[in-house]
């Protein structure tokens, strides 16, 4: 599905809904529907994940459920601290019985994991946060 | 197992097994290849494969209802005449004793008879192909003399050579190649039994005979 | 192109299973893990029934010679990539000189003996009376019909293939369909046709005691030890049709349970007959380890099947939606 198939999709839920403004912030990205017309009191409710300075928050690639470790071993596969190399899995986001890796977009330590273990998430969802 | 009724039984969901009641003879084996030859028709088997005076089928896919297979089977070998299979003569020549039958002295020693009284009995008969199994072009026969049967090895031995021609219990056999066997080798003779890239790449098949031909005797 | 780095390893190429030999006295031989293998080739794309490399002792290692996707599953054995640790039942893309080590097989959640290494496009070797396995009795089949020996090189059917769709895992059956009694891995088992032959005692042994896999079993057969199973008169077998899961009960008591490289025909009695659906389980069984049975009905051994089946079935279900979005990305 891409970008602007996805917007539509967004767009199509929030008409059925009450909600006259809807911002999503990323990393590098701000996305923002207003309902035609609206007026209203701007509700923050959880704060979003912001990155703080010379971080990077990973996002889930897809929906699923968030598995810090495989299924056959005992350690995690990222903990806090640990120092990871792009490319790396930093957790696992499993559907049904098959088993997705996030993997780091560059270097970096793990700062935080922003999504505990079975947790089911969206696409986009904050999984980890990488220190660069 | 010889009871006076045929048994059906499975193994596992892969494959059932049909036993022939009484003796084994040679027409019952004809009537198991009757068998053989209609069951390898029906959807559910893939094959249908010739033991000694019994027939097992392994499955495509495990039948649900395994009462009718079971009676269907049953009736079938009710109706089931001997099959005349027009076979071959193939003839094994067979250097008795050295080193290629080691075991020859057992067999002399248990039946009371010479070594040229053995390898008289081993090689007079026609033997008839029954069944392969075992090993890669195998033979199960049928046909030889009682008087030359020994009982399996106690310890059987690790790896004898393809080509050993050998006596279990009342049965003979030639191994068509190198493995672990618990029968008693008396000769071995130069044959190919088995080439994958042949079609059909078995030498024999039931239906076809052996005769061993004596080419040797090292006493 | 993968080069094989071990020695003595008794790795051996595999497939589903040579079918249709049974009359000519060729046996099925096939991975002892068919799910593991059929596992690694779906997340490759490739046919489950593709060739693979089992490997049955540790550690194992070859070299990629070009670029080829690979996954590795059945056993997880701390596999690494250039010294760089690989998840198991993954896919991951090997470039040109790179080096894959199969370490020794861990504990963790399941404890397995057998590692599969699936090629993308599976292993190329020449297709012998139907199939790609390795028929060691009669030395065909495989490569050369032999075990894998230092030096020896495979193809890839299709290496190029496949190698964006890495980082794709899938959790391994044992954990999906998990079998045990009394923390021992359980088969179930058929009673097969000389079972009342033996001893209450020694039925009830066999249904309640656990089993011990000796160091005497491999490809050919497990021999297993514990009580021995007595028969309560001697049973003389006419020679006939076995199949991979047959237990035999030779002089003695143990039994031996038939495995793929198993003799297709026997003249011992029988006492049961692993199902088809569970032979994985006992093939996965490390030697030392202890194994249950549980006697079974046709119908839950056919249901069984069907389970096996249908983890297979939305394994593919779910990778085919996945290949899908990448290829749509």
């Amino acid at each position: 599905m891409d970008a602007l198939e996805r917007f539509r999709q967004l767009a199509a839920w929030l008409a059925d809904t009450d909600v006259a403004l809807l911002e999503l912030r990323g990393s590098q990205t701000l996305l923002r529907l207003v309902r035609d017309g609206a007026t209203g009191d701007v509700v923050q409710e959880d704060a979003p994940d912001e990155a703080r300075p010379g971080t990077t928050i990973v996002p889930a690639p897809t929906v699923g459920i968030v598995r810090h470790r495989h299924p056959l071993r005992d350690g995690p596969l990222a903990s806090v601290g640990a120092r990871v190399e792009s490319g790396e899995p930093l957790a696992l986001l499993q559907i049904g019985q098959m088993l997705l890796a996030v993997p780091a977009p560059r270097d970096g330590v793990v700062a935080r994991l922003l999504a505990n273990d079975g947790d089911a998430v969206g696409y986009g969802d904050p999984l980890i946060e990488l220190q660069d | 197992m010889s009871t006076h009724e045929a048994t059906f039984s499975v193994l596992g969901t892969t494959a059932a097994l049909f036993e022939a009641p009484g003796a084994m003879t040679l027409a019952a084996q004809q009537r198991i290849w009757a068998l053989a030859r209609e069951a390898q028709t029906w959807p559910e088997v893939r094959e249908a494969v010739p033991g000694m005076n019994n027939l097992m089928l392994t499955f495509v896919r495990p039948p649900r209802h395994l009462g009718a297979l079971e009676a269907r089977l049953r009736a079938q070998w009710e109706r089931a005449q001997p099959l005349q299979l027009e076979g071959r003569v193939i003839e094994l020549p067979v250097v008795y004793g050295g080193s290629g039958g080691p075991h020859m002295a057992d067999v002399v020693a248990h039946t009371g008879l010479t070594i040229d009284e053995v390898v008289e009995l081993h090689s007079s008969p026609l033997y008839p192909v029954y069944a392969l199994g075992s090993h890669p072009g195998y033979c199960y026969l049928g046909g030889m003399d009682p008087r030359i049967a020994t009982p399996r090895r106690k310890v059987p031995v690790l790896s004898i050579p393809g080509g050993a021609v050998s006596i279990g219990g009342a049965q003979t056999g030639v191994s068509a190649s190198a493995g672990p066997s618990g029968w008693n080798t008396i000769g071995s003779t130069d044959m190919c039994f088995f080439d994958p890239t042949r079609d059909p790449p078995a030498l024999l098949q039931p239906g076809d005979s052996i005769r061993f031909r004596v080419e040797k005797v090292i006493r | 192109m993968i080069e094989i780095l071990s020695n003595s390893a008794l790795a051996t190429v595999q497939d589903l299973g040579r079918e249709g030999g049974l009359r000519w006295g060729v046996g099925t031989s096939g991975a002892m893990d068919p799910l593991a293998l059929a596992a690694g080739n779906l997340l490759l794309g490739n046919e489950e029934s593709a060739a693979g490399i089992e490997i049955p002792v540790f550690p194992f290692r070859v070299r990629f010679a070009e670029d080829c996707a690979f996954a590795v599953t059945g056993a997880d054995c701390a596999a690494t990539l250039d010294e760089r640790p690989l998840m198991p039942w993954s896919t991951y893309a090997a470039r040109a000189g790179q080096v894959l080590n199969l370490g020794m097989p861990q504990g963790g959640a399941w404890r397995a003996a057998r590692a599969y290494l699936c090629l993308a496009g599976g292993v190329d070797v020449p297709c012998v009376l139907n199939s790609r396995s390795t028929q060691l009795r009669g030395a065909f089949g495989g490569l050369e019909g032999r075990a894998l020996r230092k030096g020896d090189t495979l193809r890839a059917g299709a290496p190029g293939h496949a190698t964006r769709a890495t980082g794709i895992g899938l959790v391994p059956p044992a954990l999906v369909l998990p079998l045990q009694v009394d923390g021992c891995p359980a088969m179930r088992v058929l009673p097969a046709a000389e079972y009342e032959g033996y001893t209450a005692a020694s039925r009830e042994a066999f249904w309640t005691t656990a089993w011990k896999v000796t160091p005497q079993s491999d490809r050919y057969g497990y021999r297993l030890s514990g009580e021995a199973l007595e028969p309560i008169a001697a049973m003389e077998m006419r020679s006939h049709g076995i199949v991979p899961g047959v237990i035999q009960v030779p002089p003695g008591g143990q039994p031996i349970v038939q495995m793929r490289d198993a003799q297709p025909s026997g003249g011992y009695p029988k006492l049961g007959t692993v199902i088809e659906a569970d032979l994985w389980r006992l093939g996965q069984a490390p030697i030392g380890s202890r194994v249950r049975f549980i006697q079974t009905t046709w119908d839950e051994a056919v249901a069984a099947q069907g389970e096996i089946r249908a983890w297979l079935d939305e394994s593919r279900r779910l990778l085919e939606l996945r290949q899908g979005l990448r290829y749509a990305a």
